[in-house]
């Protein structure tokens, strides 16, 4: 189980990274500031998610 | 230097891109009358003219003799050689003409084929070409092979360039001004952003602009994000669920709630 579980967490670490990513590339193409900002919310968002599953996954080893 | 061009552009373009052996012949021969004539200014340069013009008629005299006699366009334009047939590398022609294992394999390879159990039959053209017909098992699937009924497709319409819109092509698109007007603001952008606008087959608008930082992000990319984080969001609550761990559950569920506002936040913009 716990191996299954530090692969899905390792999986879900790389997909938020993509959408960090992605959120940062919609947040510099957005047409004026106020979208911008949305996108760069969401992605701080995205980003502290990552920063806890990073911790969990050291807490895994 | 104009004789060159003139008999040049009579002899065609073939002239510049495949030429059979009797046609590099004559190019050789014509260029080296008109090497004659520059060096050796002095001399009679009329007849030097009248012996690049005779010069080039053979080839067109040639093109006209070898469309009419099939025997005489295998010994002036040269024939093809069979290098394989019913998958067996017939080694003998390759020997014959010339072509050591070395380049015959560079030829194939230039062809897309690094396997020769791929190929049924391959031909060493008269232009010096490799011709290559892999066998059936190897070939592309085609429509037809599915059973797909494929309509014609008609060429796409460059119909802005450097900012103008072209009205002709505009016209042989089937297109108005109102409706490149209005896919244009669609994309946010005016006519004089534009470098190069076509109309492709199915009717779309495709346009590269001069600016390519302003280029408005497809709305593929925008959907698969959000796509993303939903699934992103549906991982997280599989987390909680998942994990043994009291503390360990509550940092995914918080984390969950995370996603969801920040779902929340941009799931207008992303689907647009």
């Amino acid at each position: 189980m716990d191996m299954t579980l530090n692969s899905e967490l390792l999986i879900c670490m790389t997909k938020l990274k993509a959408i960090e990513d992605g959120l940062q590339t919609e947040a510099e193409y957005a047409k004026d500031k106020k979208d911008a900002k949305t996108y760069r919310d969401a992605m701080l968002l995205v980003r502290d998610i990552k920063k806890d599953m990073k911790k969990r996954l050291e807490a895994l080893k | 230097m104009i004789v060159l061009f003139i008999i040049t552009k009579i002899l065609g373009k073939k002239q510049m891109a495949q030429l059979s052996m009797f046609e590099y012949v004559t190019g050789i021969t014509i260029g080296n009358i008109g090497a004659e004539l520059v060096i050796n200014l002095r001399e009679k340069v009329h007849l030097g003219v009248i012996a690049m013009v005779a010069t080039a008629a053979i080839p067109l005299a040639s093109s006209f003799i070898t469309m009419k006699s099939k025997t005489l366009r295998n010994i002036l334009d040269g024939r093809g050689k069979v290098f394989i047939k019913n998958g067996k590398v017939l080694e003998e022609n390759i020997r014959r003409e010339k072509v050591t294992i070395d380049e015959f394999l560079e030829m194939m390879r230039r062809e897309g084929v690094f396997d020769l159990d791929e190929v049924e039959y391959a031909c060493l053209e008269a232009n010096g070409t490799l011709s290559v017909l892999l066998k059936k098992e190897n070939r592309p699937l085609t429509p037809k092979d599915l059973g797909i009924y494929s309509p014609p497709e008609e060429e796409a319409h460059t119909i802005i360039m450097d900012g103008i819109i072209l009205d002709d092509a505009l016209d042989l698109a089937g297109k108005s001004r109102t409706w490149l007007k209005k896919q244009l603001e669609n994309q946010g952008v005016s006519n004089e952003d534009v470098f190069i606008g076509q109309v492709n087959a199915s009717g779309q608008l495709k346009i590269d602009l001069y600016n390519d930082q302003v280029q408005d992000r497809g709305s593929g990319d925008k959907k698969l994000l959000l796509a993303s984080m939903h699934k992103c969001f549906a991982d997280l609550e599989w987390f909680a669920l998942a994990e043994t761990e009291e503390e360990a559950k509550q940092l995914h569920s918080q984390n969950g709630e995370r996603m969801k506002q920040a779902i929340d936040k941009v799931s207008a913009l992303l689907q647009k």
